[in-house]
């Protein structure tokens, strides 16, 4: 039986093609605890999902608040399906020593919560052994995706010790064609310069989301992101640190997906 | 309620109200090639138009139609996950090609299959009133299927009917209660059933239910105020809202019949307000023998208009036949019969079932018990008689269809000029 309808209208529930989408990241908290703005869970859920096209959480999230998301009414839900440790900073309370990735959710469970999408982390600079295991799970996500029609976004990080500022840019190349050929159904990727991203939205059959972690970053790059966006990025991603002040951040990055002045 | 089941109950229901408004176009998948089958590619796109919340498909016409419901805000996605030949027994009231006798109903997809395809919920009958083997074997079913959605988080829609032997008039509504109960214990997250034809019963069956309750149309009602009717009573019985089908698909406007039925449901606005009534015209019919030639059409579009499948035993139209007069060359005269208001029916009628209303033979159904004295009675024969009912002429809401399609105008429609069937 052909099951591509099924991976089509999940997808389309929060991108389709020539549209701009804001997905928000409330997933952070999973590895540092309570956030600026992100303390409650049921009130993050309902709050992020009044803003967004898609809102990006955990599996516990989704399933304890599912009715907060106010079916089509509100954002679609996706689910990160992986948790590491490289997010946290040196001075957290649990500095990590030794960078860790594990799996929290399969497809499988995550269409059986309720995602129209899973998201796993692609995380790059990390020796030889973290690398492939990190690709192989992709890999293993996206055969176990296919099969029960779940659309799944890799979320390509420049986070390891390997990665130079000088080659940042070859590093979100090497991340987007990696899973592209791991067969993600989309890419939520770091603003690279203007010159690697026309090549990527050349190069990708899949949708690709820019990240933006931070509202400085947001501030800083609003300019580039519109040209970017312009040029066929399919939308933002804001990460769970720029959302301490949401209703800022989201409605900048709104305006930005919609086209618009920023108010 | 398990987080899949949550998200995808809210894809069906709008949370702000816990109301749905659904539309059935499956019937390819278990009736006759209608119009409204042979073009339901695009009837959905008017449905998706019209802003329904879900729409009940076969898989394979989701496989093939899937890409109208695409977008956050499309209609949800419901597989029809059996199949049955219930429309096609010889009672029943849909056009018939290959009649069958004995009911076959089978599980024919996974709860699974629809979910790959993006379906927010399947949909499943269970037939009261046939003998208990089948009631058994369906229930069975019903709790395979419920057991397999509480698995994998798919919302599992059970459709009680009232059809079998076992059923009458008298317990009909007991039947769709008990029915009801019996699909939610058995795991139903929310039920599509008939309309039990009053307010008051129908909200017994929904608090006996605790879950949502969306009243189905049934066949098309010659009105669509009508079936608008229905369903403003089932929402003020507590009903969450309606799974139509023939009276959206087969509409002449499929998406105005649907923002309809949005308004209905989700904006609080009642019938008149959507469709308002307009002082009827009152007609009748005219037929002229020198123009008929006797070709049938007439009946045969009456009766098809109807959805009685062109047999011209259902038409209330006739074409009289005598024998040749022999005074004009053997020529044959033939001389279009219909209803002339001449009151013998109602006279007749041993029940006092019958009234003269708008220019035409009204049937009170619930005192008519099928004695057919009316037919008998009828001095030019045209009340015909399926399914334990008389069938009158109902002047096809203001467009009949004998009138419509007479080649020769022989039979036409003027505006009656005295006051009688004024009502």
């Amino acid at each position: 039986m052909s099951t591509t309808i099924g991976k089509t209208l999940r997808l389309a529930e929060f991108w389709q093609k020539g549209q701009t989408s804001l997905l928000v990241d409330a997933t952070l908290p999973g590895a540092l605890g309570p956030m600026p703005g992100l303390e409650v869970p049921a009130e993050l859920v309902e709050r992020l999902a009044s803003f967004a096209d898609g809102l990006i959480v955990n599996p516990g999230l989704a399933e304890r608040y599912a009715d907060r998301f106010s079916g089509k009414l509100g954002a679609a839900p996706l689910i990160r399906l992986d948790w590491t440790n490289v997010v946290r900073p040196e001075d957290f309370v649990l500095p990590p020593r030794d960078p860790r990735r594990v799996a929290l959710a399969t497809p499988t469970d995550a269409i059986q919560i309720g995602a129209v999408a899973g998201v796993v982390t692609l995380l790059l600079g990390y020796n030889e052994d973290f690398e492939a295991r990190n690709i192989q799970s992709v890999a293993l996500a996206c055969r176990e995706a296919v099969r029960v029609s779940l659309p799944l976004l890799a979320d390509v990080v420049l986070a390891g010790p390997k990665i130079e500022p000088a080659k940042r840019d070859a590093a979100i190349e090497l991340g987007v064609s990696f899973m592209t050929e791991a067969g993600t159904d989309g890419i939520i990727l770091p603003l690279p310069g203007p010159e690697a991203l026309r090549l990527l939205l050349d190069y990708a059959p899949v949708p690709l989301f820019l990240r933006v972690d931070t509202q400085p970053e947001l501030a800083a790059q609003s300019e580039a992101l519109r040209a970017a966006l312009a040029e066929g990025g399919a939308g933002l991603v804001i990460g769970s640190h720029a959302l301490a002040q949401a209703d800022t951040t989201l409605t900048q990055a709104r305006a930005l997906t919609q086209k618009v002045a920023i108010p | 309620m398990n987080g899949g089941k949550q998200q995808r109950l809210y894809r069906i229901l709008n949370p702000k109200d816990g109301r749905a408004v659904c539309v059935a176009a499956d019937h390819g998948w278990m009736s006759d090639f209608t119009p409204n089958v042979a073009e339901l590619r695009r009837i959905v796109g008017q449905v998706v138009e019209g802003g329904a919340d879900a729409i009940l498909l076969s898989l394979g016409q989701a496989m093939r139609l899937g890409d109208l419901l695409k977008g956050r805000t499309a209609p949800a996605l419901l597989i029809r996950a059996d199949w049955m030949n219930m429309p096609r027994l010889g009672g029943s009231n849909v056009a018939n090609a290959i009649p069958q006798q004995e009911l076959r109903h089978l599980a024919i997809a996974s709860a699974q299959d629809a979910l790959n395809l993006g379906a927010s919920a399947i949909t499943i009958y269970l037939f009261l009133g046939f003998d208990d083997e089948t009631e058994a074997l369906n229930l069975e079913d019903c709790a395979l299927f419920a057991q397999e959605c509480r698995r994998i988080g798919l919302v599992c829609i059970i459709e009680p009917l009232a059809v079998g032997a076992s059923v009458t008039g008298a317990n009909i509504v007991d039947i769709l209660i008990t029915g009801a109960r019996m699909a939610v214990e058995v795991g139903a997250d929310m039920l599509k059933i008939p309309f039990t034809g009053d307010v008051e019963t129908f909200r017994r069956l929904v608090q006996t239910a605790g879950v949502p309750v969306l009243a189905l149309g049934g066949a098309r009602s010659e009105r669509a105020s009508d079936a608008l009717e229905l369903v403003a009573e089932a929402l003020e019985a507590g009903g969450a809202g309606t799974v139509f089908g023939r009276n959206v698909t087969k509409a002449p406007d499929p998406a105005k019949m649907v923002r309809d039925l949005v308004a209905l449901v989700h904006e609080g606005k009642r019938v008149e307000d959507v469709r308002p009534v307009q002082r009827p015209r009152i007609i009748q019919l005219k037929g002229l023998t020198d123009l008929c030639t006797g070709c049938l059409l007439c009946e045969v579009n009456c009766s098809l208009s109807h959805d009685y499948g062109g047999n011209p035993l259902y038409s209330t139209v006739k074409i009289y036949t005598p024998q040749p007069d022999r005074a004009i060359k053997r020529k044959w005269l033939y001389t279009p019969r219909h209803c002339t208001l001449c009151n013998v029916c109602v006279e007749k009628c041993p029940e006092g079932a019958l009234y003269i209303a708008n220019g035409m033979v009204n049937l009170v159904e619930e005192k008519c018990n099928a004695c057919q004295e009316c037919v008998k009675e009828c001095p030019l024969g045209v009340i015909a008689f399926k399914d334990e009912h008389p069938i009158f002429c109902d002047l096809c809401d203001g467009d009949p269809a004998c009138a419509r399609t007479c080649p020769e105008y022989a039979i036409f429609m003027v505006e009656r000029e005295n006051g009688h069937g004024a009502g």
